[in-house]
């Protein structure tokens, strides 16, 4: 299988582990948010075709420019707009667009960004400025149909055949959904950390990824055989016959523990004392709720509505979009609830058109429950979207970022007001669909007990409760040793939240990473949380740690916790009790 | 064929605006219609040619027209750049 070239083997971080054998496409060479992506000889007549529809549509969008321009500024100066009109017509222009596609077999977005970028150098040689920069007007054309082609579904990577193994540079997280489908087995790319959203994403694909593999995408062309090791975090260019005997056979062992493990998925997760405990997952994607039930999760503690959002772009998803999106969620959870959360936009998560200026500090900004407030319109679909979608299930609603007991309220009115419009539409929908409030912000967390009278559920979010709390940023590497999920700050915290909610006798969860550490799990159902959210794959493992638990004995344990002075000190009681063998039950009263 | 040689007289020279409308004139009319500036010429009914021609304030364009209406396709865009494209007053 070596083909032609030696073994080569880069070593980079595993950040989503489980291996892949396949071929390397190489999305290489990004620049801007433009890939190149080679296409199989049988594709280049439908990406032609795909260029010709984002055509259309962007001559449509121009149209409408040029009309509204026209009103605004007269039609002296929205005549520009003919001229792009005709840019985009000019098969100078647009015939080398093709012939570049048909030649160099490529996709569209990279055809017209390379022609447009020839072009602009024949510009730079005029020498009157005004005419120059008339290639202005030519780059605001391509943008347009870029910007079409990405709303235009992209060429299925399926068709070349084999299972491909993504080699890139870099990766946003849209680019990462839109390409993370079909025939892609892995991730390997040359920046990224840890944390990255795609991390995320490759994790809740369940397919493994690779990040950090310097100049990766300089060695390799497309087509050649790899391995992806997401276990040591390396990436096999051309492995030899013995290789890759080897590695299928450690892929059949590592597939062999998953279904060891989801062998649990018929048990419940009950502490040995016969306390249930309601594991239920987080999911981003769609496709995500087949793993719901494979993993044996009850329920979806937290979807992040977000990536609908993201997949969308540029266009904003429809109310029957977010419709179809959440029934079928809801229906996948059953009987089981499914909480979803609102957009959490804003901050460092794109927000695009929402936001009108700039922000000096994006994460203490306009985002989550604030920016819903301040757009109210454009959070209407979603919001109907839900409504309706409440008939199929028992669907939650989650508002992230609150911060203020108004928030919730100012929410509570404008439900009120999208509900009496879908009244007066004659659209079905439920009306007492559960609204609940994320609790990561610190503020919320000392006000729980007057949000618990307001709200019918709270959520907590603990890495970013943890976060602002700590005022560490965990991807910061001189503070990161400073994000102490068992500081006394953050468990006297949410004790206060746990105990507010059961006084008040609404459900709590949470779906913070913390639920997701063993040890920090236990400290969790010490404190009486009886719901925690974890990614589909995590399930098995945290549901086997819930089954060695015995509730009476840690009720002690972490009372005893939340009288220590620092989190290694908390560490350390720990230690000392979780560690050791499990404790012996005299006389096994569990019932 | 016929043939003119004429001057940009507005201020911006053959802009995009100034383009898009020879390129409107010129596609309403059967014949090919070629502008020659120096050795280059181009196709007049594409705005691309006419852009990267670059012709500023001042530079002269010959207007090469060929086809059944050559007449009336050479009158009207030298009518237009003459006009100024009726953008300035």
């Amino acid at each position: 299988m070596s083909e032609s070239g030696t073994m080569q083997i880069v070593q980079g971080m595993g950040v989503a582990g489980g291996i892949a054998i396949g071929k390397a496409v190489s999305i290489s060479t990004r620049v801007g948010e433009v890939f190149r992506i080679p296409l199989a000889e049988n594709e280049v007549g439908a990406e032609v075709g795909r260029l010709r529809e984002a055509v259309d549509h962007a001559q449509g969008e121009m149209g409408k420019t040029r009309i509204r321009a026209s009103q605004q500024v007269g039609d002296e100066l929205a005549a520009i707009f003919d001229a792009h009109v005709l840019l985009l017509n000019d098969p100078a222009f647009l015939g080398r667009v093709e012939e570049r596609i048909r030649r160099d077999r490529i996709n569209a977005e990279w055809a017209v960004w390379k022609t447009a970028k020839e072009l602009d150098e024949q510009f730079s040689h005029i020498d009157d400025t005004y005419l120059r920069e008339r290639s202005e007007d030519l780059s605001d054309v391509s943008r347009h149909v870029l910007r079409s082609l990405q709303g235009i579904a992209h060429h299925e990577l399926s068709e070349i055949g084999d299972d491909l193994i993504i080699v890139a540079d870099d990766l946003t997280p849209s680019d990462a959904v839109r390409l993370g489908r079909k025939r892609v087995v892995g991730f390997a790319i040359e920046s990224g950390g840890r944390t990255s959203h795609t991390t995320i994403i490759a994790r809740s694909l369940n397919l493994p990824a690779v990040v950090g593999l310097a100049g990766v995408t300089q060695r390799i062309t497309d087509e050649v055989p790899v391995i992806l090791d997401g276990e040591t975090g390396c990436l096999i260019l051309h492995p030899t016959v013995e290789v890759l005997t080897e590695y299928r056979q450690r892929k059949a062992v590592l597939m062999r523990k998953e279904r060891k493990l989801l062998g649990t998925r018929e048990l419940s997760a009950v502490t040995r004392d016969g306390v249930r405990v309601q594991l239920m997952a987080n999911i981003d994607l769609p496709e995500e709720v087949r793993d719901v039930v494979r993993f044996g999760a009850e329920g979806i503690g937290l979807y992040r509505s977000e990536f609908l959002y993201i997949e969308k772009s540029p266009d904003l998803p429809t109310e029957e979009e977010h419709y179809l999106l959440y029934r079928g969620i809801v229906e996948a959870a059953a009987p089981h609830p499914a909480i979803i959360r609102t957009y959490d936009l804003g901050g460092r998560k794109l927000a695009r058109e929402m936001m009108d200026t700039r922000e000096d500090n994006p994460v203490l900004g306009l985002r989550g429950i604030r920016l819903t407030l301040a757009r109210r319109e454009l959070f209407r679909p979603q919001l109907r979207g839900l409504f309706r979608a409440g008939l199929h299930g028992d669907l939650w609603i989650m508002l992230p970022m609150v911060s203020t007991l108004e928030e919730i309220r100012d929410f509570r009115a404008y439900s009120e007001e999208v509900m009496a419009e879908l009244t007066r539409d004659g659209v079905p929908f439920r009306r007492d669909v559960k609204l609940g409030s994320m609790i990561e912000v610190p503020a919320a967390a000392m006000i729980a007990d007057a949000l618990a009278t307001e709200v019918d559920f709270f959520s907590i979010g603990t890495n970013d409760l943890i976060q602002y709390s700590l005022a560490v940023d965990r991807n910061n590497e001189h503070v990161a040793h400073l994000y102490q999920p068992l500081h006394p700050a953050i468990l006297r915290m949410l004790r206060f939240v746990i105990d507010s909610a059961h006084l008040a006798g609404i459900e709590v969860s949470l779906c913070g990473e913390m639920a997701a550490d063993p040890r920090h799990a236990a400290v969790l159902v010490g404190l009486g949380l009886r719901r925690l959210s974890v990614s589909p794959r995590l399930v098995p493992m945290i549901k086997s740690v819930i089954r060695e638990l015995d509730t009476r004995t840690l009720a002690d344990l972490v009372r005893s916790c939340l009288d220590l002075r620092t989190a290694r000190a908390v560490d350390e009681h720990l230690g000392q009790a979780l560690s050791g063998p499990p404790e012996p039950l005299e006389g096994k009263v569990s019932r | 064929m016929i043939e003119r040689e004429v001057e940009i007289v507005n201020r911006l020279g053959l802009h995009a605006r100034a383009a898009a409308k020879l390129v409107q004139c010129a596609s309403g009319f059967k014949s090919r219609v070629t502008l020659v500036r120096d050795s280059e010429d181009v196709d007049a009914k594409s705005i691309l040619g006419i852009l990267l021609l670059a012709a500023s304030q001042g530079s002269f364009l010959t207007i090469r027209c060929d086809g059944v209406d050559e007449n009336e396709a050479l009158n009207s865009i030298s009518q237009l750049i003459s006009d100024r494209f009726c953008e300035e007053s």
